[in-house]
């Protein structure tokens, strides 16, 4: 499996924008966004069943 | 007066607004606090920098004082440390300089040296002093940097104006805890819209009272007006979608020494603010 | 000798578990006493870290090989001091590439990837 890397360094250049425009053109059965703070993929990406959703647990040392 | 200048998206015009208030202001200082990919100073350019290189605290073994209790290696909630052929090991990138270690060696093994991840620099354009933090590539936090240019900032000054980070984590939240006012830059589209309320959020939940900045706005995107409007937040100012404007930003100028229209709103914008902050 | 292998479960037919410091268990087998022993890996869920913590784990056991799909840097120095010996799997399951490995059929680990490190 091929993984390929979209990133800009500044923000508002389009990173989002060029990785909705490659999954839709690859046909690609794999995506994620890793903008966790503020993630916008989902809205342009064509998701349209409801997603699973987790909460991301990490373990305290104690 | 310190202003915050927040967004959540990148490319929304927070340096655009944060370097065009601290000019209006004119004896004013601007802080770059987006210390991952710090702008202002493109356009600002200050002169006369001073510069002040920023550590972290990294551990340091006294091989002969260990004891081989491996204390500090179950202490470390980070695992940044390693106990192997009775020596202990430290991978600096993954410490996070919390001195942990050194209080819990029960044999005075460990000492803290000191690690660089960053610089700030101060400098003036005209009357306005510029402050920018810069982190190291590959560094994990910038808080460090960021607290060492906000300390910076003297008490009673006429205006600060910070230019935050882009999201709405620790960075962010490290620059807008010593702010009075919020301005939260917003840009009129579905994307805009759905990390303003990020950023939203988090102000709300800092207690901090905010206004909102809409930024190329042209008029087709209403859903940040409702939002707005619903919530009872001010919008101060809709900045114009423009070529003219586009053009003085991409070679790095100053809208409100090159363009008229924009000196009369960011003045406008300052009033507004004042007003708010004096409220 | 003891040799490591992270595992998605606790059978000896498990597969082997892509990554390293985030397996959920090893799979410890002793070439003289034929033995398998499995250790639940409490870096798994490590906020950071979690390569040295689990790197740390396999020498205590006393493991001298380890068996891996991929290996950070910094686990691999860990290994490396403790003169722990990392090889490259290349079947699917434990056992496999236990067979294998008694064989003579894997590699040494020449390639480690860039530690994560939080720094995403």
């Amino acid at each position: 499996m091929k993984k390929l890397l979209i990133l800009s360094g500044k923000g508002g250049t389009g990173k989002t924008t060029t990785a909705a425009a490659f999954i839709d053109f690859s046909k690609t059965k794999g995506f994620a966004d890793c903008d966790v703070d503020a993630p916008n993929l989902h809205l342009v990406a064509g998701v349209k069943t409801d997603p699973k959703k987790g909460v991301f647990m990490v373990r305290k040392k104690l | 007066m310190k202003v915050a200048v927040l967004s959540g998206k990148g490319g929304t015009g927070k340096t655009f607004v944060s370097v065009n208030l601290a000019v209006t202001a004119k004896e004013s200082i601007y802080i770059d606090c987006d210390v991952e990919e710090p702008n202002g100073r493109l356009f600002l350019k200050p002169k006369n920098i001073k510069k002040e290189e920023v550590f972290t605290l990294l551990p340091q073994f006294l091989g002969e004082k260990c004891i081989g209790c491996r204390k500090c290696v179950d202490f470390c909630r980070f695992n940044a440390l390693g106990f192997i052929k009775n020596i202990p090991l430290v991978f600096s990138e993954v410490c996070h300089s919390c001195g942990g270690c050194a209080i819990v060696c029960p044999s005075g093994a460990i000492s803290e040296t000191k690690r660089p991840i960053g610089v700030v620099e101060d400098g003036f354009y005209k009357s306005v002093r510029v402050i920018t933090g810069e982190l190291n590539v590959g560094e994990t936090s910038g808080v460090p940097v960021i607290r060492t240019a906000l300390d910076r900032t003297p008490i009673n000054e006429n205006i600060t104006v910070i230019d935050c980070p882009p999201g709405s984590a620790c960075t962010v939240m490290e620059s807008v805890e010593i702010a009075d006012y919020c301005v939260l830059v917003a840009e009129a589209t579905a994307f805009g819209l759905h990390n303003f309320q990020m950023v939203y959020e988090l102000v709300s939940l800092l207690q901090k009272p905010c206004g909102v900045v809409i930024n190329k706005a042209d008029g087709s995107y209403s859903h940040l007006e409702s939002f707005c409007k619903e919530r009872n937040i001010p919008v101060f100012c809709r900045i114009p979608y423009k070529e003219n404007l586009a053009q003085i930003g991409a070679k790095a100028g100053i809208a409100v020494e090159e363009d008229g229209e924009m000196k009369e709103q960011f003045s406008e914008l300052l009033g507004k603010i004042k007003r708010e902050v004096e409220k | 000798m003891k040799i490591a292998i992270p595992v998605n479960d606790m059978r000896e037919e498990a597969e082997v578990c892509v990554s390293f410091g985030r397996a959920p268990y090893f799979l410890i087998y002793d070439t003289n006493s034929k033995e398998v022993v499995f250790s639940r890996n409490k870096a798994a869920e490590a906020q950071g870290g979690a390569g040295i913590k689990s790197a740390q784990a396999i020498v205590d056991e006393k493991a001298k090989v380890l068996l891996t799909v991929r290996c950070g840097q910094n686990a691999a120095e860990v290994f490396n001091a403790a003169e722990v010996k990392v090889y490259k799997t290349t079947k699917v399951t434990a056992k496999e590439n236990i067979e294998a490995f008694e064989k003579g059929e894997l590699a040494l680990m020449t390639q480690f990837h860039a530690g994560f490190h939080g720094k995403a």
